[in-house]
């Protein structure tokens, strides 16, 4: 508080009083404080505000998309527990960017949030250490990380991807190829390219054709471009994987239009088991990852934590389990 | 001697033609650049921030009408996050409040006023620098607090004269009697309406009035409805859909859609039982979601631009924030895009559709 003070050219005191919300502080003044401890970093701590004399009540949760029913329904089902234990959830998007979730992660821990919940395990390293820091529970979901920052929820996307591999496989697909992001965006989708690639290379089909279809989050039109891409330049691809169902029916209506039979010709599958791709026609096969269970788990987890904290060691991983759902467009009517 | 010496010395404050001599620009520019509104670039803004910063010029405090800035966020809440309208319009609005150095915090409230309520309180502890929501209508008290708390508030996606303090959107009692009224035009008698429970959406309930009110006016009956629970739009729409056209005897031959995606699925529950739009029923769907681009048949529905919705409340919101009083409040005009899923008007003359 005395840097703070300094940098703000006033008093202890005045700072204090500043960031307690003092009338005794005009409004520039006080305006001027907060700025400056803000661009310093500076958290406010129990004695100086009275944020600190109550609970905040709140679990910050960063996502990458706004864009995303996977995400909607896991943070759905982590405001509905949440809120039964009366806590809020507030979101900070991240655009599949780590260093924006670093940005992100460093201004929700200066509200000092009761839980933080991140999506992925991917993360910069200066985030790392913030996070090494604090008190807080951290739970990073949709992933089974590596090296675990504390606690986590999800699934092996690895898993995933070789779960639809070996279905499209035992189809009798040979030559796949799979619509993906830029790499070095969508970590949890190149996880599931990666699990895709190596299960087909075990079963001895073709395992070179991964599309960039641009930037997270992709929606139809990226599917559709892709599309025509795989078409010119890989005529005989059997079957066409898509890192999300939004894009696996983008590539199916324009296989459509082209006049290409899915599955006859060309089997689609997706990952997500979105609203659409229950009934569009074909039905598209997919991969259900149980966002809504996700986020169910995040919570029960939080709700034990903050309730029991000296239990709260004993459950460091929950584990979700994707399931297949087989569907028209790989296996026909 | 710098500007900020000699002032400092002299006892002056620093005024806005300081910066602007310091920047070597007008002091409209300056004035353009820290209120956020277009015409400056990107460049020109960050250093006229820098130059700002360093003189140390506070903008004149009290010239602002709604002013209790104290950090750099923005709290915005939506209804949810299953629906990309409110994707598109965040997406629109994020890169001017970034720019000028905000961050936003996102909350949903699942349509729910009370919950919204309950954000409000938590998120003026920390003294925002602005809130967004979204519509109009909240707990009466969301006005109160805001007000008392002199928080700039922005209302994104719906126009009201009566606004908590800016507002930026469109009148959705007005879109849905806008496309009753060309459906009716294009000979359309038997009106039905798929969308949410009631009390879920509000707007969604305001198209509905609009297309009521239309098909009243012109003297024809009453507008069937199907309404459904859950949060899949593709579910509700199908089931919605199904429900309105299986019985021959009460078909309808047009069905307002809440979204395209209530009207996709709607049409596939029209294929599903033998029926294609437009020959044998027309389907018309709101917003003109992405899902549209791709369609093998398009899909006739009410355009509005969104992201520029978005993009065009943050720059008001940022003017107010930076002191800029009276009605920044911004009204947008949707407009109908016809597709293959309706009669055209150049159908009706007998013209071919290209």
């Amino acid at each position: 508080m005395a840097d703070v003070a300094k940098a703000a050219g006033v008093s202890t005191m005045t700072v204090s009083r500043a960031l307690r919300g003092d009338p005794s502080v005009t409004k520039e003044r006080r305006a001027h404080i907060v700025m400056t401890a803000e661009r310093m970093g500076y958290i406010l701590d129990r004695g100086a505000s009275q944020l600190r004399t109550r609970k905040t009540g709140f679990v910050a949760v960063t996502v990458p998309s706004i864009n995303n029913p996977n995400f909607a329904d896991s943070v759905r089902g982590l405001t509905a527990v949440l809120e039964e234990n009366g806590l809020q959830v507030l979101l900070g998007f991240t655009d599949y960017d780590i260093e924006r979730e670093e940005l992100m992660i460093s201004q929700l821990l200066r509200r000092q949030p009761e839980a933080l919940v991140l999506t992925g395990s991917t993360h910069t390293s200066a985030a790392r250490e913030m996070l090494a820091r604090t008190s807080i529970p951290v739970i990073e979901t949709w992933d089974e990380p590596d090296q675990p920052l504390g606690y986590s929820v999800g699934f092996s996307n690895t898993y995933a991807g070789a779960l639809m591999a070996q279905h499209l496989i035992d189809t009798g697909c040979r030559e796949i190829a799979f619509v993906g992001c830029t790499t070095g965006t969508d970590y949890r989708g190149e996880e599931r390219a990666r699990g895709f690639m190596e299960a087909l290379k075990k079963n001895g089909a073709v395992a070179d054709r991964y599309i960039e279809a641009g930037l997270p989050p992709l929606g139809a039109q990226a599917g559709a471009e892709a599309v025509r891409k795989i078409l010119e330049n890989y005529p005989k691809t059997d079957a066409v994987m898509c890192v999300a169902d939004s894009v696996a029916f983008g590539a199916m209506t324009e296989l459509q239009r082209a006049g290409i039979n899915v599955p006859g010709q060309i089997a689609i599958a997706g990952f997500g088991a979105y609203d659409v791709s229950e009934f569009c026609s074909p039905s598209i096969t997919t991969i259900n990852p149980n966002a809504h269970e996700i986020g169910k788990l995040t919570g029960e987890m939080i709700a034990n934590i903050l309730s029991t904290p000296s239990q709260a060691a004993t459950i460091k991983h929950q584990r979700s389990q994707p399931i297949l759902i087989k569907r028209g467009s790989t296996v026909g009517h | 001697m710098s500007v900020e010496k000699k002032k400092q010395r002299s006892g002056k404050s620093i005024k806005i033609d300081d910066v602007a001599r310091e920047a070597n620009v007008s002091i409209m520019t300056v004035s353009r650049a820290l209120r956020g509104v277009e015409g400056v670039s990107e460049a020109k803004r960050t250093e006229i921030f820098e130059i700002a910063e360093k003189l140390r010029y506070q903008p004149n405090f009290n010239a602002r009408s709604l002013v209790n800035v104290q950090s750099s966020l923005i709290g915005i809440s939506f209804p949810t996050l299953f629906n990309d309208v409110f994707a598109e319009m965040l997406d629109g609005m994020r890169p001017t409040l970034e720019s000028a150095g905000f961050t936003t915090i996102v909350t949903t409230h699942e349509y729910d006023g009370a919950r919204e309520l309950d954000w409000i309180e938590t998120v003026r502890y920390w003294r925002p620098a602005a809130v967004v929501m979204t519509g109009i209508d909240h707990d009466p008290k969301v006005r109160r607090v805001l007000r008392r708390d002199q928080i700039p508030t922005l209302e994104l996606w719906e126009h009201t004269d009566d606004p908590i303090d800016l507002c930026v959107g469109i009148d959705h009692e007005k879109a849905g009697e806008q496309i009753a009224n060309e459906m009716i035009e294009l000979g359309y008698r038997r009106p039905a309406y798929v969308g949410w429970g009631r009390g879920h959406d509000y707007r969604s309930e305001k198209r509905l009035t609009g297309i009521r009110k239309a098909f009243s006016a012109a003297g024809l009956g009453g507008v069937r409805t199907a309404r459904t629970g859950g949060t899949d739009h593709y579910r509700a729409g199908f089931n919605g859909t199904k429900r309105l056209v299986s019985d021959q005897s009460t078909r309808p031959d047009i069905v307002f859609c809440h979204s395209d995606h209530f009207a996709f699925a709607g049409m596939m529950a029209c294929e599903s039982l033998g029926l294609s739009a437009p020959e044998d029923i027309g389907i018309v769907g709101f917003n003109s979601l992405s899902i549209n681009n791709v369609l093998p048949r398009r899909i006739t529905t009410v355009e509005v631009e969104r992201r520029e919705m978005g993009a065009v409340g943050a720059r008001q919101l940022i003017a107010r924030i930076n002191g800029i009083g009276g009605n920044l409040s911004k009204r947008f005009e949707p407009k109908v895009r016809y597709g293959a899923t309706t009669r055209t008007p150049t159908m009706m003359t007998g013209k071919t559709t290209a």
